[in-house]
């Protein structure tokens, strides 16, 4: 990763972390809560949203003032772009929603398993499968499935959904 | 002999027990082996097979799988000259040459012996250590185990590679997930937003598979999986401990003995101690020329101390509760699942178990050279598993171990939701250790300050008559404000 992009994704993450930590401080200011001792209960999550937002907003002065030394010295045109997040990526956030969606409402771990499975090897592969490895990796994704949906409810006695 | 330690060593060889560690030990390898998978991961993604089985044979299983995967780090690191795990990073300077002179099979060997022997001596010299430190344990009130605390996560916080500010951050945000829930003390809900699913907290498991394992598996989506299978023949594994010692008897010592107290202090681990004692050996050498060149003295310091590691970081795990890093964070997690809390209670409670803990220490590591020693080239073999089946078959068992702990998919959604945390994390260079220490030690924190205050009326006095505890903040106030003391003299030093 380049600085200048460094830079800016600290720049991001400070200004999450200060609103993040803005936001949750007012959260918990506002909901009543009971002291049965000296500190009670909002005492830590204070802590830790103040923690949370003076980090974030020495972190977003720490990046600015990084980006401005490195604006002057020339460097804010250099290296190649790295993306933060790809679209194999984002396509396994969403089998994963949809997966989870699925057993949400009582698809069945046998029946929506070897599908994410499948889908995540194809994601996982480079180029396009032959038919053979298609045929592999779907006979892989059921067996796997099967086994594992055996082994932890018939042996280890625990409920898959 | 005390029938607690004939207990606990006599249990571990039931057939089950004895089973789940060989099995530990040969996946920890495994896992050890593949660049990119690490023991922290193994432990994480076998514990919900521990659900169901006795706490000694899950022990077994997750010892197993944290000795073999410092270990397995070896043979990536030797072949490859890409260390398995971060524990072998100074493995790659010696074995690696020596490798590419025409003795793998050397290389390997040396650095199994070293793994043997710096697992061995350490896990000793735990048998000894830990029920002393436990007694003293057993001293600590709330206040001492505050302060305790504060400093272990004070020394990780200060070990942040990068960023100091980062390394902090990371720890409120773990201190902010460990809030969510209701409060033990007066079960006052905090931050729950209306969901009923969060009042008991963020489970463990989600928060560390979602953290280690989805993170990683994110990561690799897109990037290229092509497997590196090393063509190289392995010949002479056996070297003999005649060989292996000869000249090097005073570098073992030294550094199993830097690997054991490393891996005592929290945070550090076997990654910080195998360079330590690599630049250890090489100082004291009397060809410190030769170091780099695929020189036995070196694959001897790095592998002996990060299998030393193992048992120094089970001693603050053990007698106190306080995990050093994330892999005793997941085991500290694994015997809460089993309803053990670590602790120096657990030394009069649970005797047995405890020498049960310290025998899967001790016979896991020979199990590790047995293995390694005779089945070398089917470990070789592990690198060449493709991702494309490895990764999927992963998740799945993620998933599984994620939903089975309560039986819920709300668990399976918290672990998207912590694996696209651990990802932006990652992606955005900040540590990961501090957030999950801050996770698993903000209860911790929180409860006995606030336990301790309600025992002294609210006086913070008994904090700084204690010597224990005075001592603990003093050094967390000193490692946390060394580096801007440091920094300052630095430049006052460079002004004049």
């Amino acid at each position: 990763m380049s600085d200048v992009q460094n830079c800016k994704y600290d720049f991001i993450a400070g200004t999450i972390s200060f609103i993040a930590g803005v936001g949750l401080y007012i959260n918990v200011q506002m909901q009543d809560m009971m002291k049965f001792d000296l500190l009670g209960s909002k005492f830590f999550p204070k802590v830790a949203c103040v923690g949370m937002m003076l980090l974030g907003g020495i972190l977003v002065l720490q990046s600015i003032a990084k980006l401005k030394y490195l604006k002057a010295e020339g460097n804010d045109e250099a290296e190649t772009k790295e993306s933060f997040f790809n679209r194999k990526k984002a396509l396994f956030v969403v089998y994963s929603v949809t997966y989870f969606t699925a057993l949400e409402f009582s698809a069945g771990f046998l029946l929506m398993t070897p599908i994410y499975m499948f889908l995540n090897i194809l994601l996982l592969k480079h180029g396009k499968p032959s038919i053979a490895e298609t045929l592999t990796y779907v006979i892989f994704s059921i067996v796997v499935s099967t086994v594992t949906h055996q082994f932890f409810s018939k042996i280890l006695y625990l409920l898959l959904p | 002999m005390n029938p607690d330690i004939i207990q606990g060593i006599s249990s571990i060889f039931a057939p089950f027990p004895f089973m789940l560690m060989l099995l530990g030990t040969f996946v920890g390898i495994v896992f050890g082996a593949i660049p990119g998978l690490t023991a922290t991961m193994g432990i994480v993604l076998f514990l919900p097979l521990t659900f169901k089985i006795d706490p000694v044979s899950s022990i077994c299983l997750l010892l197993g799988i944290y000795t073999g995967g410092i270990s397995g780090g070896l043979v990536s690191a030797a072949l490859l000259r890409m260390p398995g795990t971060p524990s072998s990073v100074a493995t790659t300077f010696d074995a690696y040459p020596m490798s590419q002179k025409g003795e793998p099979g050397r290389a390997l060997g040396i650095g199994i012996f070293a793994s043997f022997i710096g697992g061995l001596f350490s896990s000793i010299a735990l048998i000894f250590v830990a029920p002393q430190v436990a007694k003293i344990a057993l001293t600590f009130g709330n206040f001492e185990y505050f302060s305790v605390s504060l400093l272990a996560l004070s020394i990780v916080i200060v070990l942040s590679k990068k960023s100091m500010i980062k390394g902090l951050l990371a720890t409120f945000i773990g201190l902010f997930f460990a809030t969510v829930g209701s409060s033990e003390i007066d079960m006052v809900p905090r931050f729950t937003f209306g969901f009923e699913e969060l009042e008991a907290g963020f489970n463990i498991m989600p928060f560390l598979i979602g953290l280690y394992a989805i993170s990683q598996i994110i990561s690799d989506m897109g990037s290229n999986n092509d497997v590196l299978v090393p063509d190289v023949p392995i010949t002479n594994v056996w070297i003999g401990f005649r060989n292996f010692f000869k000249g090097d008897f005073s570098n073992v010592m030294q550094s199993t003995l830097i690997g054991f107290f490393i891996g005592l202090l929290p945070g550090i681990g076997g990654a910080t101690a195998n360079v330590v004692s690599y630049g250890n050996a090489k100082s004291h050498s009397k060809h410190p020329e030769l170091f780099g060149t695929g020189y036995k003295s070196g694959i001897i310091a790095s592998e002996t101390s990060n299998n030393a590691v193992i048992a120094g970081a089970l001693v603050p795990m053990l007698t106190m509760g306080i995990p050093g890093d994330a892999t005793t964070a997941v085991l500290v997690g694994a015997l809460m699942i089993h309803g053990l809390q670590p602790g120096p209670m657990l030394f009069n409670t649970n005797a047995a178990f405890v020498y049960s803990t310290f025998s899967a220490v001790f016979f896991s590591n020979l199990a590790m050279f047995i293995m390694m020693l005779v089945a070398i080239r089917i470990f070789i073999k592990a690198l060449s598993i493709p991702k494309t089946y490895l990764l999927p078959f992963i998740i799945v068992m993620c998933v599984v171990g994620a939903y089975a702990l309560n039986n819920r998919i709300f668990d399976a959604w918290l672990l998207l939701f912590f694996g696209l945390v651990g990802y932006c994390l990652e992606k955005l260079e900040f540590p990961m250790t501090p957030a999950i220490l801050g996770f698993v030690l903000a209860p911790l924190i929180e409860n006995n300050l606030r336990q301790g205050l309600m025992s002294s009326n609210g006086s913070y006095l008994p904090l700084l008559e204690g010597k224990i505890s005075l001592i603990c903040l003093a050094l967390a106030v000193i490692s946390l404000t060394w580096p801007f003391v440091s920094g300052v003299i630095k430049r006052v030093k460079n002004v004049i």
